[in-house]
């Protein structure tokens, strides 16, 4: 190959290069983000996804535009039962993936249950407040509660060329979580009342002793320059 | 002719490479924050956003910004783990 052919061919990787396509991370499109009809397994999972398909919508909507560290897994945003627990209840649910640095302050929280309290602080409450805001679920008698799952990466949890996820999910029924976000009860007792499970990669913890505080992250930072793309969600 | 091309191209690229470069210290701006995203360059971001215009930052940039400097492998929890459909 010549010296030409060897700059062209360079320079033509270097434009095709820079397009960054196609993304193999980033959130979930709607479509797949929420969980489709016929992946329910009971009727009544069905039934309460059909009729509130445009809130699951608007729910996604302001998660991706609004909060765009944080992308929803694919076929999670619906309403969900959690594993192990007996009979149908059913929790409108939502799972994220959050991007963040891992910091020095954050890596030094020290434990997994101090990370996962940061996280649910941060991210948990503010997704808790955006699923209970719909009235329509709320006041729906088949809608037993709400339930966020929130996913990251742990600090100094390489191993080769694998990073492991630490998970946290938080199921509570709708009173509770109306209480909690209400300040009618404390942080201590939402958590004694929620069911709380965690991960680490794929090895489930006990129940980790959850600490909730206030951090209004989630309502005050916006990304530099950052412009949602859909104004009509109004962030 | 093809020396023409040759340069134009040449000039093509080493321009988007010199806007790609210019951005970084934008995006490393977030880095600053607790939370950022993972991406320090981004193609996209730097043709558009040119100098002497406000600069914006949509979401599906960020998407594809943490495309380019993804995670790679992640182990972690399958759905069934923690909820059923």
């Amino acid at each position: 190959m010549g010296f030409r052919s060897l700059l062209i061919a360079l320079v033509l990787l270097a434009l095709v290069g820079g397009a960054g396509y196609p993304p193999t991370a980033g959130g979930a499109p709607p479509a797949e983000a929420i969980i489709a009809l016929d992946k329910y397994t009971t009727e009544k999972g069905r039934t309460l996804a059909a009729t509130f398909a445009p809130q699951l919508r608007q729910i996604h909507n302001r998660v991706y535009h609004c909060r765009p560290w944080l992308d929803v897994r694919k076929g999670s945003l619906g309403f969900t039962r959690p594993v192990g627990l007996p009979g149908d209840d059913r929790y409108l649910n939502i799972w994220v993936w959050v991007e963040q640095e891992i910091t020095p302050e954050f890596a030094g929280l020290g434990s997994a249950a101090r990370r996962a309290s940061a996280m649910f602080s941060r991210h948990g409450v503010d997704l808790l407040r955006q699923l209970a805001a719909d009235a329509g679920i709320l006041a729906h008698p088949v809608v037993h509660g709400y339930s966020v799952i929130l996913e990251w990466i742990k600090p100094t949890g390489r191993v080769g060329n694998e990073e492991t996820a630490e998970t946290l999910g938080v199921f509570a029924d709708k009173s509770t979580v109306q209480a909690f976000l209400a300040r009618r009860i404390s942080a201590a007792e939402f958590v004694e009342k929620a069911t709380i499970v965690a991960f680490d990669g794929r090895e489930r913890l006990g129940r980790l002793p959850l600490e909730v505080w206030e951090d209004n992250f989630a309502t005050t930072f916006k990304p530099k320059d950052y412009e949602p793309q859909d104004k009509s969600v109004g962030c | 002719m093809r020396t023409w091309i040759t340069r134009a191209l040449l000039l093509g690229g080493i321009m988007l490479v010199a806007s790609a470069c210019a951005t970084s210290e934008e995006w490393g701006e977030w880095g600053k924050h607790p939370t950022h995203f993972a991406s320090g360059g981004h193609a996209t971001f730097s043709v558009r956003n040119t100098e002497g215009s406000a600069p914006r930052v949509s979401r599906s940039e960020i998407d594809r910004a943490r495309a380019e400097e993804w995670w790679g492998k992640v182990v972690t929890v399958s759905a069934e783990q923690i909820i059923q459909q």
